[in-house]
């Protein structure tokens, strides 16, 4: 899939809405985690939100490791719809 | 132990924060209008007490992420608190602090976008959030998160009664010892479209889609049913003691909280239970008896209820039952179930401190069988010593909470 620096845009207005933070306190290596404090719950949406704008799943097993942007362009670059 | 307000905050249909009530209720304006929502193009009943979109935006509400009736709920908390300079005393880690919440639609308007989604077969849409945010208790723990009220939090579901009982209960909480800071409030969303044709299908709703500022009409003899409304009101409620330490100037006085159970049957509500609940109000404060002269009625606009209401004041207040000023602010914003009691309260505190009462407004046809003083469509200058809220409820649990005028 291919990812543009519009869909990053967006999926830093996900995460900022859910956090209630700014767009542009998140880079692309922020760790949702250590970095903006996500809890469970926030984390669970912040997924949600973005397999909805991409019409996919993550697989349960992958999620764990989707903490950062990078993390999830690299996963949503390497996914074949 | 004398128990006070000392904050106040509300969200009617059209009207938001204490400010814009006040002057639309005391100026008799109906809140009822259409409803905008395209959803509710092949529902018969098309009108209720909506707050519209362009409204929240206004107050900052764009996108809902929680539950509709959080975003009412916190509005008002947050005036309660902050337009009465009391976010220092929730910061004091002494005080014990409790939230005291009635609904009986939170969550609703969240399980029923998902309902959506899962009969469209659009399961990717469902939220992972979507259970929790349906909690009923949803708004309450997340309101009590924000103000750190670490020591009680019960959300109360008795229908129409609920934040009525929420104020009552947060009373008693402080009078056991058991809390020094209550906030005590409600919030509901009723306007969504099952809840609509629910509502109708029971027949206790207006109609009268071409003209909506003309029901309800609560105690008039052309009353057919109430409108529903949604909105969120909230009170601050503390001790004597805490004022005076603190510097809290009370707004009024809570002496009593009424309570009856029906158990007679599941809608209809019944005079002798309504008695039993006005009498209990009088429990802690019997010398106040004499010196209510005005009534915050529940007065929804259905036939039963306002009759029912009426029948109830005169067994208990005698001749005297004529001399009150009875009034029911649910004909200009409707009846906001779970948040009527709480909006009722307010209304009647705003009245006491402006020394005038808000109109009965619809009251153009008067009926035999409903012959008080309802303040029929024009407000009055009228100086309250004491008053009374009332809040009934399908399923029967009724609440009465009284107030005295500190003026």
């Amino acid at each position: 899939m291919q990812i543009s620096e519009k869909d990053i845009m967006e999926i830093k207005n996900i995460i900022a809405e859910i956090l209630k933070i700014s767009p542009a306190d998140i880079s692309e290596n922020t760790h949702f985690v250590e970095d903006l404090k996500a809890d469970s719950l926030s984390l669970l949406e912040i997924l949600f939100e973005i397999e909805k704008k991409f019409n996919i799943n993550f697989p349960p097993e992958e999620t764990s490791g989707l903490l950062t942007i990078s993390k999830i362009r690299e996963y949503l670059e390497n996914f074949q719809g | 132990m004398k128990i006070f307000v000392v904050g106040m905050g509300v969200l009617s249909p059209a009207s938001f924060g204490i400010n814009e009530f006040s002057r639309s209720i005391l100026s008799g304006i109906s809140q009822i209008s259409k409803l905008e929502n395209d959803d509710y193009s092949n529902i018969p009943v098309k009108i209720g007490g909506e707050v519209k979109n362009k409204d929240l935006k206004k107050i900052g509400i764009e996108k809902m992420r929680e539950d509709r009736a959080f975003y009412f709920l916190d509005y008002s908390v947050n005036e309660a608190i902050k337009a009465y300079n009391l976010n220092p005393i929730f910061e004091r880690i002494e005080l014990k602090k409790g939230i005291f919440i009635g609904t009986c639609y939170n969550g609703n308007e969240t399980l029923d976008k998902t309902y959506g989604y899962y009969n469209k077969g659009q399961e990717n849409f469902i939220n992972p959030l979507f259970l929790v945010r349906s909690m009923r208790c949803s708004s309450t723990a997340l309101v009590s998160e924000k103000w750190k009220l670490s020591d009680f939090s019960i959300t109360v579901d008795t229908a129409c009664s609920s934040s009525l009982h929420a104020i009552g209960l947060g009373y008693l909480f402080i009078k056991w010892g058991v809390l020094d800071l209550v906030v005590a409030g409600g919030t509901d969303t009723p306007l969504f479209p099952v809840s609509i044709i629910g509502w109708n299908k029971l027949n206790v709703l207006e109609k009268d889609n071409e003209n909506p500022t003309k029901v309800p009409s609560p105690f008039s003899k052309r009353r057919k049913g109430t409108v529903l409304g949604e909105g969120a009101g909230a009170v601050i409620i503390t001790k004597e003691e805490i004022c005076e330490k603190f510097g809290l100037i009370p707004l009024a006085e809570v002496c009593g909280y009424g309570y009856s159970n029906d158990t007679t049957h599941l809608t209809h509500t019944n005079h002798k239970s309504i008695e039993k609940a006005i009498e209990k109000s009088f429990q802690d404060y019997p010398e106040l008896f004499e010196k209510v002269n005005y009534i915050q009625a529940h007065g929804t606009g259905t036939p039963v209820n306002d009759f029912e209401e009426t029948i109830a004041i005169k067994n208990m207040f005698k001749d005297k039952a004529y001399k009150l000023k009875v009034n029911s602010v649910k004909s200009m914003i409707g009846h906001t179930m779970g948040a009527s009691g709480v909006i009722s309260t307010i209304a009647a505190i705003i009245q006491m401190k402006e020394n005038k009462l808000h109109p009965t407004i619809n009251l153009d046809e008067p009926d035999p069988e409903c012959d008080l003083d309802y303040v029929a469509n024009e407000s009055i200058d009228y100086e309250v010593n004491c008053a009374l809220v009332n809040a009934f409820a399908f399923g029967g649990s009724n609440a009465v909470i009284l107030l005295k005028n500190l003026n």
